[in-house]
């Protein structure tokens, strides 16, 4: 491989990072819920897009490809945090009602109602977070949460409804009598 | 699709969920990951794989070939080549058996050792590495003693 490949290359990994780290790193703070954790994970799935650039076949666009690697991460990650009870205790706290203290987003939400809609958002699992995070926060298309989430378009399309009919009646159960 | 009070419902959801804020970005994760960037990309490895996957279906198809080869010389030549050397064999030792039961009923007849010895001298020249040439041999020792003693 020649010097000026090798030059090229790093600044197509640039501009890769510059591009698409915000919406690597929002998507990993918003289903990890914790700022220190997305860092990490940011951090770990542009390591392994560098080690995987060979592999990249430009069939999806780089952000689809890199949130893809992200959401491997943070499964990978709670795999691992299971074995830990008092992380998984984070992970599992479906039914808390206060709000993350560690997450950035409770002090942007400044209406009453977007903090319920974001806190409903947040007792969903991995996976219901996922697709509403990527579809409504991202504005991730059907195909391309396909292909992040590894599933088929159609069981995409369908568990998005659900989610968002599950979230409807969450924020039903949240209105004050 | 969506006239009823819970779609409207939903699309209400919806364009809410739309409309949450973004959160900030750290100061100084841009360049934490733009000092990750390695050094060198290695685009090889991909050519790597490629080259290896050929010589891997190369060397299978090899293989198979042989196989294949291997296959139809065990299946088809060497059993034919085999049956027609046991037949060889059989046909041969009948030959030899049958000329050398002939040698000794000459060898028991009177006046008949001489013919005797000529047609056990013939089987073990001409069947060789033979159970019926063992027995002329020995059979024409035996002869021979005979004619000492007599």
């Amino acid at each position: 491989m020649t010097d000026g490949q090798n030059t090229d290359d790093r600044q197509q990994c640039r501009s890769i990072v510059r591009d698409h780290y915000p919406s690597v790193y929002r998507f990993l703070l918003h289903i990890t819920r914790d700022e220190g954790l997305a860092e990490d994970l940011t951090q770990e799935t542009f390591a392994a897009a560098w080690q995987k650039f060979n592999t990249f076949e430009h069939r999806s666009d780089a952000g689809t490809w890199l949130c893809r690697i992200a959401y491997r991460k943070f499964i990978d990650q709670v795999r691992k945090r299971q074995t830990d009870a008092k992380l998984t205790e984070n992970l599992k706290s479906e039914k808390r009602s206060e709000p993350e203290t560690q997450n950035p987003m409770d002090r942007l939400l400044a209406d009453e109602r977007s903090r319920q809609l974001y806190q409903a958002v947040q007792t969903l699992d991995e996976n219901g977070r996922a697709l509403i995070i990527l579809h409504y926060l991202q504005n991730r298309s059907f195909s391309q949460m396909a292909e992040i989430l590894d599933q088929p378009v159609g069981s995409i399309k369908w568990r998005v409804n659900q989610v968002l009919s599950r979230l409807r009646d969450l924020m039903e159960e949240r209105k004050p009598l | 699709m969506r006239n009823d009070p819970n779609n409207k419902e939903l699309e209400l959801l919806e364009a809410q969920l739309r409309q949450l804020p973004q959160p900030p970005i750290p100061a100084g994760l841009e360049e934490k990951l733009l000092a990750a960037i390695p050094k060198r990309i290695d685009r090889s490895s991909r050519q790597r794989i490629l080259w290896s996957s050929l010589a891997a279906a190369l060397a299978a198809g090899l293989i198979f070939a042989f196989s294949l080869y291997l296959f139809h010389s065990q299946t088809q030549s060497t059993p034919q080549l085999a049956a027609i050397d046991i037949e060889q064999t059989i046909t041969r030792a009948g030959f030899a058996a049958e000329r050398l039961a002939a040698a000794q009923l000459l060898a028991q007849t009177p006046g008949g050792q001489e013919f005797a010895r000529e047609r056990l001298n013939y089987v073990i020249a001409q069947f060789p590495n033979t159970d019926a040439a063992k027995q002329a041999n020995l059979e024409l020792q035996s002869l021979s003693k005979r004619r000492i003693i007599q």
